[in-house]
């Protein structure tokens, strides 16, 4: 099994079959598959291990209160 | 992209959000997404990564979105910081996350699939080193569309009616649109480019092809 099939896998226990997974990804040196996919386990048995959490509280309050100038 | 989606979804933003406010990812675009998407859940994870700084991931069975997104070190969400890049570019990679919520049928991958979609993904990041704003440059036009919307460029832009106002010949005039970014919370280089007279001339286009408006006697 890959990296990348181990991290997916551990995803999928989580929330279930995924019909669409899309990477966003940074410009840092020595991007390559393995390097992505280790990165990606590292998300997802932190998300397994409950150390990722959603986030609870997002007010943004001081966009809400802005008014734009033109 | 889902155009069939897209559209109602944009109407609706412009109808809860007014042309002067800025759009928030909790209080508005979280709730048109579920609702014109069919979701029950959408989570918002933070995520420190080097690599990786956006990920989508969707569970139809559970109708569940799952976003692990860049987070501002210093900022809370409860809290951000309009004129903070960090603050700025985590907003735009959750709504660059979200729109692949509208995804067509052809665009959608699977988890088996994703060394493919990786590889691919590497290629256009790859690409795009020399031909910037190539990589998955759809997602972030569509993403500026849903922060900086067209109601709220219009009449800074001068709709193609009017002069532009003085806030863009500023910009312009000094190659810094860091004021204008932070009215939105949205960053710089694409703020530079929604203003840009080509692109908001396509975008007008866009939204005449789509049945959008483009003009407004008065803004609400």
């Amino acid at each position: 099994m890959s990296t990348l099939e181990e991290a997916l896998g551990i995803l999928c226990k989580e929330y279930g079959d995924l019909d669409n997974v899309k990477f966003l990804l940074g410009d840092g040196e020595g991007m390559s598959v393995e390097s992505v996919a280790e990165e990606l386990l590292s998300l997802a048995q932190q998300t397994a291990n409950g150390t990722l959490k959603p986030v609870e509280h997002f007010a943004e309050r001081t966009l809400a209160s802005a008014t734009i100038e033109f | 992209m889902n155009f069939d989606k897209l559209k109602p979804l944009l109407e609706a933003l412009d109808q809860i959000c007014r042309y002067n406010k800025p759009v928030l990812i909790h209080a508005h675009l979280i709730p048109l997404f579920k609702e014109h998407c069919g979701l029950e859940e959408i989570k918002l994870i933070p995520w420190d990564g080097k690599r990786i700084i956006g990920l989508h991931l969707s569970a139809p069975a559970e109708k569940r979105l799952v976003i692990y997104h860049k987070h501002c070190p210093t900022h809370d969400p409860d809290d951000v910081e309009a004129s903070c890049p960090d603050c700025q570019d985590m907003r735009f990679v959750i709504a660059k996350e979200l729109i692949h919520a509208l995804d067509g049928n052809g665009h959608r991958s699977s988890a088996a699939d994703a060394t493919k979609t990786l590889i691919d993904q590497l290629l256009r990041e790859a690409w795009a080193e020399s031909l910037p704003g190539t990589a998955d440059f759809m997602g972030g036009i569509w993403a500026g569309e849903l922060l900086m919307r067209y109601k709220s460029r219009w009449p800074m832009h001068g709709g193609g009616v009017l002069a532009p106002g003085m806030l863009l010949i500023q910009a312009r005039a000094n190659s810094d649109f860091s004021y204008i970014a932070r009215q939105f919370c949205v960053p710089q280089d694409v703020v530079r480019h929604l203003l840009s007279d080509r692109y908001m001339s396509a975008m007008k286009q866009l939204r005449q092809a789509l049945g959008l408006p483009v003009m407004w006697e008065t803004l609400d």
